[in-house]
């Protein structure tokens, strides 16, 4: 039987993380998200082999769109189970989730279908924050721990409403000050399977243990392209991190040697690397639940606008760069 | 072939040619971006008097500007409006029923961003004021001070400033997470402005009395409009001309007190209530407007904590709809 073929793939990335994973991806399944049709999107789980591995019967029977793969993985970069999982992608559209650990709000492959419709090559970015009350790398000292996450998550209900992560999470590190400000990265990024394909899909010189710097790498070539006119960023929508033991936002002595060498590979590829500061297209609904922090971005996108207004500097030096290597369409935003 | 236009928008014009030029201006290719002249049309109606349009100078502004002159004998824009809609040759109609409206420059591009994702929801820009205070309470605001105000912005190079010159509108006092009274610049489709009867020329009022609030909540309960889309980033601001609920004057509530009867009265009840639907927000807010958001933001929280004490739904419109929103209660 052919089935139909899907308007979204979502890729997700897995290594050593079966519950926060299972979560994931039930946050992801048609039981939850809302608005939708399992037929327009699919899911494909891609697991590198290790001893904590996802159930494959009991991942298959969340929904019937998603498709498992596990795989053999010598080095220590996700990049290549990436780009695999790009291989499998049936839809024109794929959503990257690098890190199997974040969980999402209801309403975002509704929201990506609906950019999708108003121009083929959005670019999609879902804001990040932390379950808990700060970035992984302080939760020890936080008193911060898995029971405690697990704890709190049950008590939660999320199942029955996503919306309720916010209420007990904090904002992420890629995007400190809030949904409006640039953001340095996503953790679910959606674009055409072409621009993905335009940008060499995920550049497999990015060895270093959890890719480095490659998420980032991602987003800015994505951001970059000249198709990629739209950008929106959905205010009200969001990914969640839960604790595991993940590479940057894990508690290490080498972290700060580390973060230096993920860094160093970046300004090689890119000269001087900025993060993507291009003018984002709200798209979507606030409930009461994320409605604190879109307050929390207004007031920092002010805070921002002020200080760039008082040096003379544009707000969206990224649009202005965009707009001059591929001539001006329509008028320059002032 | 030509290609088919995109987007009809409707003016409403009577007595204020200065006003309803800056209004033409803002709606024109020349302010408005990412859109380009041949893919909508601005059809102006100008209900005859004394004090009318140059034409000349009106047309100068756009190949894509239509004006219509006619004679009408009762107070109400209502037959305007109609006329107006017959005029329309695309399938998709932005309606402004009060020509002293200036907009921002990306309010057209939303809106065929709004048309591709559902053209038969209605698209919303939220409603502020030029000057300092809400103008029928501010009995020192004149036509003169708008005129040096607007002079000063130099809006025309960019109409975001006009945000800077602005106070929030009467139609969404609390911001644009609170429910619409009425809007201002309100697109759907034609197929939708059908539904609704287009504008019921019953209300004969001054002004349509209470017709632009009454279209406005038609089209937000038609079972086929699934969303309400809200630009967080743009703007329709009325300028001071004299309007029937925007100038200060005596018998204000005299003026008002029937055609708010005929509303309640088409809908029951003892006080017209406001569409509450979840908005759905499109759009960038650049730091112009970004007070505004940050406004919005602080009254839809206490909103929300008011609605949760006591266990009312946020969005009681929307249980018609088929679609998930946000749901309490």
């Amino acid at each position: 039987m052919n089935q139909p073929i899907p308007k979204i793939s979502v890729v997700i990335i897995v290594y050593n993380m079966a519950r926060q994973a299972m979560n994931t991806l039930y946050s992801l399944s048609p039981e939850y998200q809302k608005n939708i049709d399992a037929n327009d999107y699919e899911i494909i789980v891609v697991e590198n082999h290790s001893c904590n591995m996802l159930d494959k019967q009991q991942v298959e029977m969340l929904s019937p769109n998603i498709r498992y793969f596990c795989r053999e993985e010598k080095g220590v970069s996700p990049v290549p189970a990436i780009n695999f999982g790009f291989q499998k992608c049936r839809a024109p559209m794929i959503g990257l989730m690098i890190d199997g650990a974040r969980m999402v709000t209801p309403r975002i492959i509704e929201y990506t279908l609906m950019a999708q419709h108003i121009d083929a090559n959005a670019v999609v970015a879902v804001p990040g924050y932390n379950l808990g009350p700060a970035e992984q790398q302080y939760a020890e000292q936080l008193n911060y721990n898995e029971a405690i996450e697990t704890a709190m998550l049950s008590k939660t209900n999320w199942q029955k409403n996503g919306y309720r992560l916010f209420d007990i999470s904090s904002i992420g590190g890629a995007n400190p000050t809030g949904v409006i400000n640039p953001l340095m990265e996503s953790n679910c990024v959606f674009a055409s399977k072409k621009s993905f394909e335009k940008i060499g899909w995920a550049d497999e010189q990015f060895t270093y243990p959890g890719g480095g710097s490659v998420n980032l790498h991602i987003f800015r070539s994505l951001g970059m392209l000249p198709e990629s006119n739209a950008y929106f960023i959905l205010p009200g929508e969001a990914s969640f991190h839960q604790l595991h033991g993940g590479v940057t936002t894990a508690n290490s002595s080498q972290r700060e040697a580390m973060l230096k060498k993920f860094a160093q590979q970046l300004n090689n590829l890119w000269g001087v690397f900025s993060v993507l500061k291009r003018e984002p297209i709200l798209l979507g609904a606030v409930t009461s639940h994320a409605q604190p922090f879109l307050k929390f971005s207004a007031d920092e996108a002010m805070i921002r606008f002020d200080r760039l207004s008082e040096k003379g500097v544009d707000h969206w030096v990224d649009d202005v760069a965009r707009k001059q290597k591929i001539g001006s369409q329509g008028k320059p935003y002032p | 072939m030509k290609a088919p236009l995109k987007i009809s928008v409707i003016v409403i014009v009577y007595r204020m040619p200065r006003q309803a030029i800056n209004t033409i201006y803002s709606l024109s290719a020349l302010h408005q971006r990412n859109i380009k002249e041949e893919e909508y049309e601005i059809i102006v109606v100008e209900n005859r008097s004394e004090n009318m349009i140059d034409q000349q100078q009106l047309l100068a502004l756009g190949k894509n500007i239509r004006y219509f002159s006619r004679e009408e004998s009762g107070h109400s824009p209502a037959a305007a409006i109609n006329y107006g809609f017959s005029l329309c040759r695309a399938d998709y109609i932005g309606l402004l029923i009060d020509g002293a409206r200036m907009v921002t420059p990306r309010v057209l591009e939303y809106a065929l961003q709004a048309k591709s994702i559902d053209k038969n929801s209605i698209f919303a820009v939220p409603g502020y004021n030029l000057g300092a205070e809400k103008q029928h309470i501010d009995s020192h605001y004149s036509e003169e001070k708008e005129i040096r105000l607007l002079s000063k912005t130099n809006w025309q190079q960019n109409g975001y400033r006009l945000f800077d010159i602005a106070n929030i509108g009467e139609a969404n006092p609390r911001g644009f997470f609170q429910p619409f009274m009425e809007n201002n610049c309100l697109f759907s489709s034609l197929g939708s402005y059908e539904n609704i009867g287009f504008a019921d020329e019953n209300f004969h009022f001054l002004g349509g009395g209470g017709l632009n609030l009454h279209m406005f909540r038609l089209l937000g309960t038609l079972a086929n409009a699934p969303y309400l889309f809200v630009t967080p980033g743009e703007g329709s601001f009325h300028q001071y001309h004299g309007g029937v609920s925007t100038t200060p004057r005596a018998d204000r509530e005299e003026i008002l007190a029937p055609p708010r009867k005929q509303l309640v009265s088409y809908w029951g009840g003892d006080t017209f209530k406001a569409l509450q639907r979840e908005p759905f927000l499109l759009g960038a807010v650049n730091s112009h407007a970004q007070k505004f958001l940050l406004y919005s933001s602080q009254r839809a929280l206490k909103r929300f904590e008011r609605k949760t004490r006591n266990n009312e739904p946020f969005w009681p419109s929307d249980f018609k709809q088929k679609r998930y929103t946000e749901h309490f209660s």
